[in-house]
Formats: C-alpha cells, structure tokens, sequence
C-alpha cells in the first residue's frame, strides 16, 4: 500500500522508511577506496617489549678503557713531525724555478742527441728541419760535389743509386 | 595517566628523568615506530630510526620548551631521521632517486616482517611514487590517523595546504591500484 503525504503529494515506495536505516548503513560498510587499510606490516614477536632494554643498552655509559700503553700519544707527535717534514719539502720544491726549454744550451741538446738513441730516420729528422733558410738551388761545381762525396760518404751503397743497367 | 605537562616536567628533573622515560617510550613507541616504519618500510632499519629518536628525545628534552605538543615534537623528530636516514643512504651507495626506491621495494619484499599481499605491495610501490610531503601527509592522515590540525604543526604545513596534498595523493594513488 502506497504513504501518502499528508501535506504533499509526492509518494514513496512500499517499506521505504522501514528499511532506510538498513540500506544506509550498508552503503556506509562499502568500502570507500581501493586503498588497503592494511599495510603488510609486521614487526618480530615480543619487540615493543623490548624495546626499552635496548634503549637503556644505547644509553647506559660505556665504561672507560684505559689503555696499558699509551701509544696515541705518540702517534700525535710522528704524525706532527710528517706534516712538518712534507710541508717542508714540499716547499722547498715549491721556491726552486723550474725549467724551460730556453734555458738548455745547445751544446747540451746537441750532447743529449748524440749520445742517446732517438730511433729517428735522417727522413724524419729532415721534416723538422725549417726550410726558410734553405736555398731553392745549391749552385755548386762538380768538383765541390765529388770533393764532398769523398770526404763525407763511406759507402757507395749509401747513396741509394738507381743503376738501371 | 600522567597528562602530557607533568611529563615534561618530570623528564626534565633528573631524579624523575629516568621513570618518566619508560613512560614516554610506552606511551609513543608503537606509533612512533609504524610511521617511521611507512618512510623506512624494513623493519630493521624502522628500528635503528627509532631507537636513534628516542635517544635525541632524550638528550634533547631539556631544550625542549612546549611551544609545540611533545607528541608533535617526537612526531617532527622521527621524520627527520626517517628522512635522514634515508638521504644518508641513498647518498652513501650513489643512487638517484629512482634507483633508490628500486632498492627498496626489492628490500621491503625480501622483509621477513612483510606480509602484504600483491595489491599491499603495489600500495607501497604507488607510495613510493609520490613526493616527499604527499607520502608523508597520506601515511600521516590514512595509517596514522592523525588530525589535519595534529599533522600541520609536525610537518609545519598550513591545513589548507595539507589538505589538498592529501586528496591529490589519494587520487593518484586510486589511479595507480585501478589502472594495474
């Protein structure tokens, strides 16, 4: 049988407020969000209770250890005595000038080539050579060219001569 | 049970510290440890974070000067070394942010002391997407059930502000469980 307002005339289903309450509060019990309420979390059996033990454990002052042989001490000093040492020899390296290649007389560099093997072909050594200086044609007589060749080449191998015959 | 005032005060006295402290730790411990728990997720690591809290509350609570509740103290305390703990961390082995969090998610699912299932799991990974202040204000609101008033004068955030971390945090958070 249909409620019938007295004052208005809008109607309700059959049972409507009987049953309100109930339908309300399951619609409060539906679970709102897909967020777990529930973490996942557990902690060990009995760590609350012991908690406060470990705490006065990290509290209580440790006892001091004094030790048979004082070596710290001494530490302190060979360690002071370092620094000073390094310092100093690391300033005396610091004031010495150091050296350029201007500063090398030729005599030395020239010594220092001779003396040691560069592992350099005349080839290679010829390609430092500045070419400023060097004229476009040597105008030299013949006899000065045999003159040079008997003095200065040993071998005849040495001057690489194409023999085509 | 002894009112938050008398507390103070008997901790502050040394010849009531020692009796107050045991108070103190009883009181706070178990939800001092689930939120550091929520930012550290291991519980070893939860418990060296708590251990160290209480230890600065109790070197420190002679300064302490009650313009602020003494649980928001604590609370403020355990935050930083939460988060200390874990720049410290992520610092010391060089990781970046997301590699940091790789780390963890691997550490929290070889925890023996977590149980969750996959969704909790997820949960945590989802958690872990978030900035700083919104993990931190979803915990502090969903788990911790503290007040908006409570969480504003730990983390010093303005309610309003609060708030709107909060709903922001849940609705990613929604989005990331529906959406895998």
């Amino acid at each position: 049988m249909k409620q019938k307002s007295t004052q208005q005339p809008f109607n309700t289903p059959e049972g409507y407020f009987e049953n309100f309450g109930e339908r309300l509060k399951g619609k409060l019990a539906q679970p709102k969000s897909v967020i777990p309420k529930n973490s996942g979390f557990t902690v060990p059996q009995g760590y609350f209770e012991e908690l406060l033990g470990q705490l006065d454990e990290r509290r209580r002052p440790k006892a001091k250890v004094i030790p048979l042989h004082p070596y710290k001490k001494h530490i302190w000093i060979a360690a002071s005595v370092a620094v000073l040492v390094l310092l100093a020899v690391g300033l005396g390296r610091e004031l010495q000038p150091s050296i350029t290649f201007e500063d090398l007389a030729h005599e030395d560099i020239e010594a220092y080539l001779e003396n040691n093997d560069l592992g350099l072909s005349s080839y290679e050594i010829a390609e430092f050579l500045p070419l400023e200086d060097v004229p476009a044609h040597l105008n030299l007589s013949e006899e000065q060219m045999l003159e040079y060749l008997t003095n200065h080449v040993d071998h005849i191998n040495e001057l690489n001569l194409e023999n085509d015959d | 049970m002894i009112s938050e005032k008398d507390l103070i005060k008997e901790l502050q006295t040394k010849a009531t510290r020692e009796k107050a402290f045991t108070a103190l730790v009883g009181t706070y411990q178990e939800r001092l440890y689930w939120h550091i728990r929520r930012i550290v997720l291991v519980h070893d690591d939860a418990d060296d974070v708590l251990q160290n809290t209480f230890i600065k509350v109790y070197r420190h609570i002679g300064n302490f000067k009650g313009e602020s509740k003494l649980f928001s103290w604590m609370y403020r305390i355990a935050t930083n070394e939460a988060l200390t703990f874990l720049a410290q961390r992520s610092k010391k082995m060089g990781f970046s942010d997301t590699e940091h969090q790789e780390r963890m998610m691997a550490s929290l699912q070889a925890d023996v002391y977590f149980e969750g299932d996959a969704i909790q799991l997820k949960l945590q990974q989802a958690i872990a997407t978030l900035p700083e202040k919104q993990k931190l204000v979803f915990n502090m609101k969903y788990y911790d059930e503290l007040k908006y008033g409570e969480i504003s004068e730990i983390l010093e955030t303005s309610v309003g502000a609060l708030k709107a971390s909060y709903h922001l945090a849940v609705k990613k958070l929604e989005a990331f469980l529906k959406e895998t």
